[in-house]
Order: C-alpha cells, then structure tokens, then sequence
C-alpha cells in the first residue's frame, strides 16, 4: 500500500488528481447556476445579477427583450424601469432608482416567473438617530428664526415638516409655524436640515405678521417634537421620537458684535485651543463655516473649529503650535446670531430710523500672542 | 513663388474659417458629449430647440442637455394621468410614499410632458409623459453643457479648513430672453441669491448676482428669499415677476438686475397669510395676459397682466382684516392643492394637483376652463 502510494506520488497520478479536483471544484463553484442574487452597493440594493445560463438559449437582444422584474403587489404590476447590462455569464439589471428595502420583486423571462426575491428589510439596529436639536439653549429669543435638526445619518429629503410640530404650554399644537421649502433646506450629506420660522410671520407689520402673529410669543413654554416615523434614506424610521422644550424670551434686536468677543490667549508654542466667549448665543452652523483666524499676512491658520456651552463659546484648536505675533479672528459678515441679525444688519431693519449701514464682507477682532 | 506662399496661406485659413464655422454651426450652444454628473433635479426649464436646464442644488449646477427632443408640434396631446405618483412608482419599482415629484416642464417644440422625481434614497430621476406612457430620459452619453452657481468664497477667504463651497437650495429656474434665471435659498444665513447666467455658457461666466431685499410697507427691510418667478412684458418693458417665501407678489424691472447687491421688489399685491406661492406661470389668451399663481393654501389666482401694467404704485400700508388681501386685483379659480404647473400649448396648461380625497393627477385644463 506504501509502495502504491509513492508510485502514485512519483508518477504524478495523486497530485494530478488533486489539481484536477480543485479545478473542478473551482468550475463547478463558478458554474453554479446559482439562485438570482441581489446586489449591494453600500448596504443599498441596486441590482439583480441573473445567471445567463438561466437565460442562455438566446442572443443578448432576446434577454434584453425577455427580462422583467416587477414589484409584487395584489395587482399585477408593469415592468420596472432598468438598465440590462449582459457580461459574460450574467446578466445585471440596474433599476432607475435602487430596490426598496421590505419589498419583494419577481424576476421574469419571457412571462415565466424565473424567482422572487425579498429585499431584506434594514437591521433594526441600524436605525437613525437625530442626535442634537439646535439652538441648545432652553431660553431662546422670541424672534428666532431657526432651528436645526442633525441626524446620525442622511434622511429622506422631502416633506420634512409630516414629521415636526410645535406645541405650545402643552396644549395646543401650533399651525403653521415653520415654512414649507420646497426644496426643504439640507446639507449636501442629508444629516442637517434647517427649518425656518415663519418669516413672513416674523417679520414687523408684513400681512402674515398681522393677521397671524408671530411664530413664538414670549413668556410661553414650546415643546418641539419630531416624530419617529421619520424615514432615513435607506427606509429605516428613528429610533425613538424625541422632543426639546424651550422657553420664549426677550425679542433680540442687536446685531452680534465680534468686539465684544472675549478672547483667552494661548501660550506661543502650545497647540491649546484659542478661547473665544460669544457675547450671545449664535448661529451654530455659520459658527462653523463664517469664522477663521489668520495671521498678519491675512494667511488663514489651519485649525478645527469646535462650539460647546451652548453655542456661546467658540474653540479654534490650530493644525500647528502658535507662533509669537499678530493674529484675527475673522469672521464672514453672514454670521447671523439666533433672530437673523448679522453682523452688518438686523433681520428686520426700520428704515424709517437712520442708522448707518455696514457694508463689510469681513469682519475682525486682532488679539496677539506674545 | 511669394504668390504662391500667400494663396496657399489663404486658402488654409479659409478651410480653417470654413470648418470651425461649421462646427460652430452643428455646435452653437458649445455642448460637450458625454455623461453629465448629475446628483439632484430641483428644477427643470427648456430653453431654444429642445434644450433642457436641470437645476441641480447637490451639485450647486445648472445642466444643460440637448434632449434632441425638436420636432415642432402645434397642438400637445392632451395627458389625463391620475394617481400619477402610484403610477410612476409602480414603474421605479417602489411605493408612491417613496417618491416625490419635484419639478414638470413641458417642452414648447415637442410639447413633451418631463418630469423630474425623486426617490426617498435621493436618486434623481427624469422621466417623460405620452399619454399612459412613461418613459425614462437617457442622461447618459449627451450632449451638454454645466454651469456651476456655488457661493464663490470671497476674495481672500482661500479655505484653509475644507469647508465646501456653499450651496444653494435651487427654488426656481426659468429660461428666458437667451438667459436662464435661478434663485436660490442657502441652508445657513438667510439670505436670497438669484443669478441671471447669459446661455450659451462660457467659460467666464458673467454671472449677475444679486441679493434681493424686501421693504415691509416702506418701513422695515429684510433680505427675502424669492419662491417662485416667472418674467412678463409689461407696458412695454420687462420685468421678473417673483413671489417671497413669506407671501408678496413684487416686480423687478430686468434691466436692474444686470448687477449691484441690494435689490428691492415693488410690491403690487399680498395674497394672505398662512400661504406661500408654489409656482407662477404667464399665459396668453388672445391679446390678454395673465399671471396664473399656484399656492400652497389657497386656490389658485389668475391675474391680468394690465392690472398690473396699472398698478403703478407700492403697498405701504399694511392690511387691516386678518387673512385679507390687497393690490391688483384677482380671481380665484374654483382649483386647490395645485403642486406644479406648465403650458402645454396656446390653449392649455398642464396640472399637477392633490385632489381632495388625496389622489395626485396630471391632467390638461383648456383655457375654456381657466380664463
């Protein structure tokens, strides 16, 4: 049996035998005329990759022809729309737009029912979250004029405002309040939307205003809550629901003032975050976008910008140790605090008071590191 | 042999002249082939021979694709489409809930019905409308030119940090007088931005941009998004109709909106709190004008252009009686929840409404019906 053995060996029989099993398995793996697969595009289900044998008795023209997927309902339903792309040994069919998560399609050739397939609905436990409701503070200025939402990951776009109502004292669920956007205003990734107060309702003696009111009235108590059934882009609705009360205070009508920042100085040599103390709540996002140091040559510092107490305080961390000398803090004249007033001009200017009017694109605080 | 070198030259550079004029003449929009990269559909308007604008807020980009779409036609066939928004997603493969229709033009050579849609993922479609059929609009290998609208940051404001450049959330688009219009509404400050952009397109785009600002009354000034907008011709001159986000209906003589930042409206009519304009159309009847007014509470209004040619003046004073109107004056038409709108033909408009037991339609109204 040895000696068989190592005749087998050395006439090459048992490797041949084994490269010819692994070949064949490898063929046979590759030619399983396996079942209609889905395919995943970062977890989003964009196509259907058909077997060509389970089609292969005609000429790409007639698979192109015979080939439907159709959505299953109680009614027949027509052909989706697609692309048809024929390689070698599949077939892929790309719809217009990518299957929905939870329905089931039925892939068909020539009327005959080839499979249906189920698109798996998201894991629960992928779930959206909507992470912070902004401003954060609990006493907001009766003219605030907006609000943003951030979620933990991109949401369904359109109709944003089925899924938000303000309530006010506890009671009464305030009509109308934001404005309806068509488009509905969002970052290019889908995680933050911003909604408008009224404007329209905010703005001093215009119709809406004086039929209507304002949006918030001070002294109340607002609840906004946003509802869970709300759809993330891959069809998973949040988590949970969530709300924020605020009380309505004074109305503000002063421009945010970049002079009356507060500004902590780091020690040259140190990468320590520069300090800025606001003098009030401002717009969170144009915090981040509006505002940048730079040095006495007007070159921009690299750094980070992070926004903590509330929106009131501003830490710029810098990408390297800051040098002795003169720098500014620099801010867009866009910054807008939360009632809309920017650095130039109040959200509502009276004309009829003379004023003089700011025209700067930029505006500047130095301080120096000594 | 001088002669002969200068009749050589010559006839070089007429060949030269000869061919780039007619590739000029089988190219005059400058359109590149290819595939557009496309990522929203916010607003659709057609320009000369079948061009197409797409506006398109991800991208902060006006698209414009030569759809070959130019056979003229007189008279639209007529489309009679109910629960369209079930019938489109039946056909993308999904639930009406999934989609959202966007933005319709009709094309004024083909009389071609497009519409623009989007699914709850985010992926833009554009589709057309025959009768009961509908068909997806290939945006793959055409011919096309883009035009970016993004927010330029400022002169030095060169960005160390990475902050993309702004965009802008796309409200309305028109193409008129060899110029496409489009305003738009940013996500940060609130502030407005429309941008006048001569076609064809050019490398240096001599853009006119222009912050728009509305005077309450005479009294208090605010920067003002505009909604919607449409252009007309009135008592000779041009002007832009638009309407706010928050109600006015203003005009804008076009030769003011060449440049400068502070532009301001004239008011000549307030259609009513709690409502915002979804879209304004301009159509002909006969030698009559009218503005026809879509919103988003209240029927739509029909308004003749020579009421407004008359209405010389500006609101100043506010209106007294809750929920009352003021300015020109209008008609209501017996017609709500109307979401788009767009002319099919000389007689007709084309209608995307919500009817009351909440079915979405397409349907054609004759001028019988409307004027």
């Amino acid at each position: 049996m040895v000696l068989r053995d190592k005749v087998w060996i050395r006439s090459g029989l048992l490797p041949g035998l084994i490269l010819s099993f692994c070949l064949a398995a490898c063929l046979q793996k590759r030619d399983i005329p396996s079942a209609i697969a889905i395919k995943w595009d970062d977890s989003v289900a964009t196509g259907f990759v058909v077997p060509r044998q389970l089609v292969s008795t005609v000429s790409d023209d007639s698979v192109r022809d015979g080939l439907r997927i159709h959505l299953v309902r109680d009614t027949p339903q027509p052909p989706v729309l697609g692309e048809y792309r024929i390689l070698n040994d599949e077939v892929i069919f790309q719809p217009l737009i990518p299957f929905t998560r939870g329905l089931t399609y039925e892939v068909r050739f020539k009327n005959q029912s080839l499979a249906t397939i189920r698109i798996p609905p998201v894991d629960p436990a992928r779930a959206p979250e909507l992470i912070a409701i902004y401003p954060t503070q609990d006493t907001l200025p009766e003219n605030l004029l907006k609000m943003y939402l951030e979620f933990s990951q991109p949401m369904k776009e359109t109709d944003p405002l089925s899924y938000v109502r303000l309530v006010r004292n506890g009671r009464d669920t305030m009509p109308e309040v934001f404005l309806d956007l068509r488009p509905a205003l969002w970052n290019n990734e889908g995680t933050l939307l911003t909604l408008w107060l009224d404007p329209g309702r905010i703005k001093r003696d215009l119709q809406p205003n004086k039929s209507l009111g304002a949006p918030l009235l001070a002294n109340q108590t607002y609840k906004l809550v946003i509802d869970k059934r709300w759809p993330s882009k891959s069809g998973a609705l949040l988590k949970r629901s969530s709300d924020k009360t605020f009380f309505a205070g004074a109305r503000d009508n002063l421009s945010p003032d970049l002079a009356l920042c507060n500004i902590s100085i780091p020690r040259p040599g140190t990468k320590d975050p520069l300090r800025i103390d606001l003098p009030e709540t401002l717009d969170c996002v144009l915090l981040k976008e509006a505002i940048d140091v730079i040095d006495s040559h007007a070159k921009s510092v690299e750094g980070k910008v992070n926004i903590t107490d509330e929106e009131t305080v501003l830490l710029f961390i810098p990408a390297a140790e800051w040098q002795r000398g003169s720098y500014f803090l620099r801010s867009e004249s866009r910054l807008e605090d939360l009632a809309g007033n920017n650095l130039n001009r109040l959200f509502d200017r009276d004309m009829t008071v003379q004023q003089a009017e700011i025209q700067k694109d930029f505006h500047k605080l130095e301080f120096t590191i000594r | 042999m001088k002669k002969n070198h200068f009749f050589v030259a010559a006839a070089f550079l007429a060949v030269v002249v000869l061919i780039s004029a007619n590739l000029r003449d089988k190219n005059p929009y400058g359109f590149e082939n290819g595939t557009p990269d496309i990522q929203s559909i916010n607003g659709l308007a057609f320009g000369p021979d079948g061009i197409l604008f797409i506006g398109d807020s991800k991208k902060a980009s006006i698209v414009a694709i030569d759809t070959k779409d130019k056979t003229l036609v007189q008279q639209g066939q007529a489309v009679e489409m109910k629960n369209i928004d079930q019938k489109i997603a039946a056909q993308l493969g999904t639930e009406a809930k999934n989609i959202s229709i966007l933005d319709l033009a009709v094309n004024p050579v083909s009389k071609r019905v497009y519409i623009a849609v989007q699914s709850m993922d985010g992926s833009p479609v554009l589709l057309t409308i025959e009768g009961e059929k509908i068909q997806p609009v290939n945006l793959k290998n055409i011919f096309f030119s883009t035009v970016s609208i993004a927010n330029v940051p400022s002169e030095d404001a060169k960005d160390q940090r990475g902050r993309p450049l702004r965009g802008l959330a796309i409200s309305d688009l028109v193409y008129a007088d060899g110029s496409v219009m489009v305003s738009g509404i940013s996500n940060q400050e609130f502030s407005s931005t429309f941008r006048r952009i001569p076609f064809p397109f050019k490398d240096k785009q001599d853009q006119a941009s222009l912050e728009i600002f509305h005077a309450a009354h005479g009294k208090y000034e605010t920067n003002s998004p505009i909604k919607t907008f449409t252009t007309a011709d009135l008592n000779g001159k041009k002007y832009l109709v638009a309407s706010y986000t928050c109600t006015p209906l203003v005009l804008f003589p076009m030769d003011e909106l060449k440049s400068g930042k502070h532009v301001k409206g004239r008011t000549v009519a307030e259609f009513g709190a709690g409502n915002s304009p979804i879209d304004l159309l301009s159509f002909k009847k006969g030698d009559e004008s009218f503005l026809i007014m879509a919103n988003s509470s209240r029927p739509v209004m029909r308004i003749k252009y020579k009421s407004l040619e008359s209405f010389q003046g500006s609101l100043t004073e506010p209106i007294k009686e809750s929920y009352g109107t003021a300015g020109v004056d209008f008609v209501t038409l017996p017609v709500v929840n109307v979401q788009q709108m767009d002319i099919l033909d000389d007689t007709r408009i084309l209608v995307l409404q919500r009817k009351v037991n909440g079915d979405l339609d397409l349907y054609t109204a004759s001028s019988e019906r409307w004027f």
